[in-house]
């Protein structure tokens, strides 16, 4: 019975957060619309503050993810030349993050094959039995 | 692996062409519309998977998939490293350059809501990328599955 | 018209959540566990059906074709290996 109880807590307690989250949700397409959605940078050299609206990251990827690499001479200034923003952060702004994923890829199929591999011989596994 | 019955072959040949094209459109469209390597790698692994059930996994090439899916993280790896030359790791080296891989600039049509038009042939190392992730998701899914049928129906035979 | 448009907007979204937690408890009911696959299909499903709602096209094909094809055949074969009838 107490168990019971505590799995009605945890699962009371998990919808109290879930709806606070959609609660805190803002509206699609109105990405500046709540007031708290600055951020203040603070410059510790010359003692002054930067606000930013917290969407200046997004104008900057959908800004720059068309703009061609190799004319330009700065190379933070240039973008990756891809029409797909999500595609230009995926694989040139976080190429690192996916190498990650395509190593977990290998790594999982890797196991599969190793843990996997008494399946591979079945005529010398029956010769065996016979 | 035993095939399944006619119904189930026949509809898997009809679906074969139309999944692997949408799954070869989503992996080379990759820097223009939404999906990628991954998501057009998974299409066409899922097809594979069909495949498999329905015909039967004991004449597949498996020495083969291994060895696409080394070499597609293998290239996946090395164009990350080579954007060293340029200074950073993940330097897309290729785009607007004079090497003829992916290289064309991308008409910038910032301003205009109606289109978003581009060639196929821009985007430099994201292209060759998309192609390395589409190729490995390929190669390692259908392995992934071709080695749990034969686990599943020789371990079934064999205990 | 516009707010037509939103309410019809709302609904499909509010029967698409309703859909995803009636298929998640069915794979929890079901003691046959193909049914149960299937179950957790239809979920899959119905969660890239959510995605493509809000707005992710990346997520819900990835999701489509991971989750209502790969690991419905994962499963499959697994069950093939063991039992199909959930017993305790």
């Amino acid at each position: 019975m107490i168990n019971n109880g505590f799995k009605l807590a945890a699962l009371l307690l998990l919808a109290g957060f879930l709806t606070f989250a959609v609660w805190n949700l803002r509206e699609f397409g109105e990405p500046g619309e709540k007031a708290d959605n600055d951020v203040v940078l603070y410059n510790a050299e010359d003692n002054t503050t930067l606000t930013l609206d917290r969407t200046a990251m997004d104008d900057f990827m959908l800004d720059h993810s068309q703009d061609g690499s190799s004319t330009d001479e700065d190379v933070l200034e240039n973008g990756p030349s891809a029409n797909n923003a999500v595609t230009a952060v995926v694989f040139d702004y976080r190429g690192f993050d996916t190498m990650g994923e395509a190593t977990v890829l290998f790594a999982a199929v890797s196991g599969v094959l190793v843990s996997l591999r008494i399946a591979l011989p079945p005529k010398e596994k029956k010769g065996g039995d016979a | 692996m035993e095939r399944m019955s006619p119904v189930v072959r026949t509809v898997v040949k009809i679906a074969f062409a139309p999944m692997f094209a949408f799954g070869a459109y989503i992996i080379l469209h990759g820097h223009l519309t939404p999906g990628g390597g991954f998501q057009g790698g998974a299409i066409i692994g899922s097809l594979m998977a069909l495949y498999l059930v329905a015909f039967g996994a004991t004449a597949w090439k498996k020495k083969l998939l291994s060895g696409l899916e080394s070499g597609g993280l293998l290239v996946f790896i090395g164009t990350g490293i080579l954007g060293l030359v340029s200074g950073l790791m993940f330097y897309n080296f290729l785009a607007d350059s004079d090497i003829p891989i992916f290289n064309e600039a991308v008409p910038t049509m910032l301003g205009y809501t109606h289109s978003n038009w581009a060639p196929l042939w821009t985007g430099g190392t994201i292209s060759v990328m998309n192609l390395a992730v589409g190729i490995e998701v390929i190669a390692g899914l259908t392995l992934i599955v071709i080695t749990m049928g034969l686990f599943a129906f020789e371990g079934k035979e064999g205990g | 018209m516009v707010e037509w448009t939103t309410f019809l907007y709302d609904a499909t979204h509010l029967m698409v959540l309703i859909g995803i937690v009636a298929s998640a408890l069915m794979v929890v009911k079901f003691k046959d566990l193909i049914s149960a696959t299937i179950a957790l299909a239809a979920c899959s499903l119905l969660v890239s059906l959510e995605f493509l709602i809000l707005q992710a096209p990346d997520v819900a094909i990835a999701e489509a074709a991971v989750g209502a094809v790969l690991t419905t055949a994962i499963f499959i074969f697994a069950i093939k290996g063991s039992r199909r009838r959930e017993e305790y």
